[in-house]
């Protein structure tokens, strides 16, 4: 069944967008609704997957649209990249990658999901968004770092 | 490292992640995919589409009684008319003159209607037909037995003329309760008046007894031992307790907020199974209709979630390494270190929004006594609601609400309607288990004229009581 195959793949999709699980069902159920409504206007162009992730993708931003987003420019004076090993990271899981996403203010985890994991260019999201595209850069670069940040965190936590 | 790797990193780990499904979610969605049309329709229904189905099942409530009045009533009328004139004098004749009036002849009938008995003798067999009137259907339930002829003891005892004749002695017993009398020479047809029915069966039972033919009465007639099974009027008082789970549905017009603050209300409030429970007495208006009135109370809860943002969790982390300068020259080193996150926390309330309502019902209720379904249709008066919990306020922060400091519910929410059908089961002479899903539909707003929003509710549920049989 179409919603059995696609559904977690799907319900990861809608965790990253929202702020918390009930925001993230309410997505994902209007999503699968305009997916069984629009059905019949798949093209068979790329993949399926793709067109429904496509359609979850959308729902969510509009979604979170609705509650007046914000691409906060947080300060972050004289904090530059701190450098990172990639062995720094290698361990973290999925679920570790999840929370530290979702802990991201709204603007850089939207922005991240859209270029980094969805493959979005600046231009798509600016116009996805209603931004500039230089904010969208700014909002990547601040996520990344921010994330980063945070891996070095867990690392000191961890040690 | 680069951030390309970084990124890859992410990409790749985070590509084909799978979330749990929420349970229930597919029946969340396919529904609304396809109820859409009947969706379309419901929300057209509003309180006077109600009232305006209310009143088309009262009206053809009325108009099944009417047309079961007419269609029953007047044929015994008719009969009753056309004998009434000609019957009075030969009543009298038939009375005093005792067996003669009722001398059969061969194929000599006898019928009573809407009374009890039944006589039709041909050569062979003598029939009695010991009927015993319904009185609420005006049938009759028949029970036949049968004079043989071969048999020598009943022969013995009761000569072929012999059962006519109880019969009529039976009759003149029981002459206190008739109102009419036609007694045709080739068909005679006793009238009874069935407000009569039940005195006059005792005495014919006692008369049969009394004249030394019980025997025979014990071996061959079958007299409906009860009142048990036949469906007569019965004028008693009833008192129903039920119990109901039942479920809100919640309706949210906006007045003057803003689109954010009733998205968010909206996610935020999530109703759940409530209760109600109370009494109702019933009062039988005639063989079908009841009238029911009491008091009860109703319970809709509801769960509020709502997110706290701005908590702060310090967590200390203490780092304790050994440092081996030299052999024999240890220095165990602590570091102490705070790592403050700043998210935000979740909150559940349960909310409770409670009503104390008087109902007024008409209902319609056929059947038999031991299973009858009934048709219930009425208002339902508010006495006092009040709304207990937390709600969002305009700048989108909780508030708790309570009984005495709620701004924007009112303390009454006046008038509701309300429909149901019940589905009633005997479990003995005086009480009927009763299981009734009913819809109040409320035709105020619960907020009152402060209240940036309209808010109502509906509810449905299924009541199951008992009714209890008064002055029995």
């Amino acid at each position: 069944m179409l919603f059995e195959q696609f559904a977690g793949k799907m319900m990861s999709v809608c965790l990253r967008y929202a702020n918390d699980n009930m925001e993230a069902e309410d997505i994902m159920q209007d999503g699968f609704i305009k997916v069984f409504q629009y059905l019949h206007q798949f093209k068979f162009e790329g993949s399926f997957e793709g067109w429904i992730r496509r359609i979850i993708v959308n729902t969510a931003i509009r979604h979170l649209e609705k509650k007046k987003l914000q691409f906060k420019e947080i300060d972050e004076s004289g904090a530059d990249a701190p450098k990172l090993d990639p062995y720094a990271y290698a361990h973290l899981g999925q679920d570790d990658l999840m929370k530290l996403i979702n802990q991201l203010p709204e603007g850089y985890k939207i922005v991240f999901n859209l270029n980094v994991i969805e493959g979005y260019s600046h231009e798509e999201i600016a116009e996805m968004l209603h931004i500039q595209p230089g904010t969208s850069r700014s909002q990547l670069v601040k996520a990344r770092k921010m994330l980063q940040h945070q891996i070095l965190q867990l690392q000191k936590i961890a040690v | 490292m680069t951030d390309n790797q970084f990124d890859n990193f992410f990409r790749e780990k985070l590509k084909d992640h799978t979330a749990p499904v929420p349970v229930g979610l597919w029946e969340k969605i396919r529904p609304e995919n396809e109820k859409r049309p009947k969706g379309f329709f419901l929300r057209k229904i509003n309180g006077t589409g109600l009232l305006v189905a209310a009143l088309l099942v009262g009206s053809v409530i009325i108009g099944l009684l009417t047309y079961q009045h007419s269609a029953s009533v007047p044929a015994t009328d008719a009969a009753l008319n056309q004998s009434n004139t000609s019957t009075n004098s030969i009543l009298n004749q038939s009375t005093s003159e005792n067996n003669s009036t009722l001398n059969p002849t061969p194929n000599n009938t006898v019928l009573i209607k809407d009374s009890m008995v039944e006589i039709v003798e041909d050569p062979a067999n003598h029939f009695v037909k010991n009927a015993i009137a319904d009185a609420s259907s005006n049938e009759t339930i028949v029970n036949n037995f049968s004079l043989n002829t071969n048999v020598p003891s009943i022969k013995n005892e009761m000569p072929l003329l012999q059962p006519t004749t109880e019969v009529q002695q039976t009759t003149e017993n029981a002459l206190d309760g008739i109102n009419y009398v036609s007694a045709h020479l080739n068909q005679e047809t006793l009238y009874f008046n069935p407000a009569s029915l039940s005195s006059s069966n005792g005495k014919i039972n006692k008369s049969l007894a009394a004249n030394g033919h019980d025997k025979f009465i014990k071996s061959t007639i079958i007299i409906c031992p009860t009142i048990r099974g036949r469906s007569s009027f019965n004028s008693d008082w009833g008192f129903e307790l039920f119990a109901s789970p039942d479920y809100s549905f919640k309706s949210v017009t906006n007045v003057s907020a803003s689109q954010q603050y009733l998205d968010k209300k909206d996610s935020s409030e999530q109703m759940q199974i409530g209760y109600s429970a109370g009494f109702r007495l019933v009062k039988p208006l005639n063989e079908h209709l009841l009238l029911k009135t009491g008091l009860q109370y109703s319970q809709m809860n509801q769960k509020f979630t709502y997110r706290n943002e701005n908590e702060l969790k310090t967590t200390t982390v203490i780092t304790t390494r050994t440092i081996i300068r030299s052999p024999g020259d240890t220095v165990i080193v602590s570091d102490t270190s705070t790592l403050q996150q700043i998210g935000y926390s979740v909150k559940t309330i349960h909310n409770h929004f409670r009503s104390i309502d008087i109902p007024l019902t008409v209902g319609y209720q056929f059947g038999n006594d031991d299973l009858s379904i009934g048709l219930n249709a009425g208002v339902i008066f508010n006495v006092s609601s009040w709304y207990q919990g937390e709600i969002l306020d305009t700048s989108l922060a909780p508030v708790p609400i309570s009984k005495v400091s709620s701004s924007i519910y009112k303390s009454n929410i006046g008038l509701g309607l309300y429909s149901s059908i019940s589905v009633l089961k005997r479990i003995n002479e005086n009480t009927q288990l009763f299981f009734e899903p009913y819809f109040r539909y409320n035709l105020s707003n619960m907020t009152n004229s402060q209240s940036p929003y309209n808010q109502k509710f509906q509810v449905g549920g299924l009541a199951i009581g008992l009714r209890f049989s008064l002055n029995r």
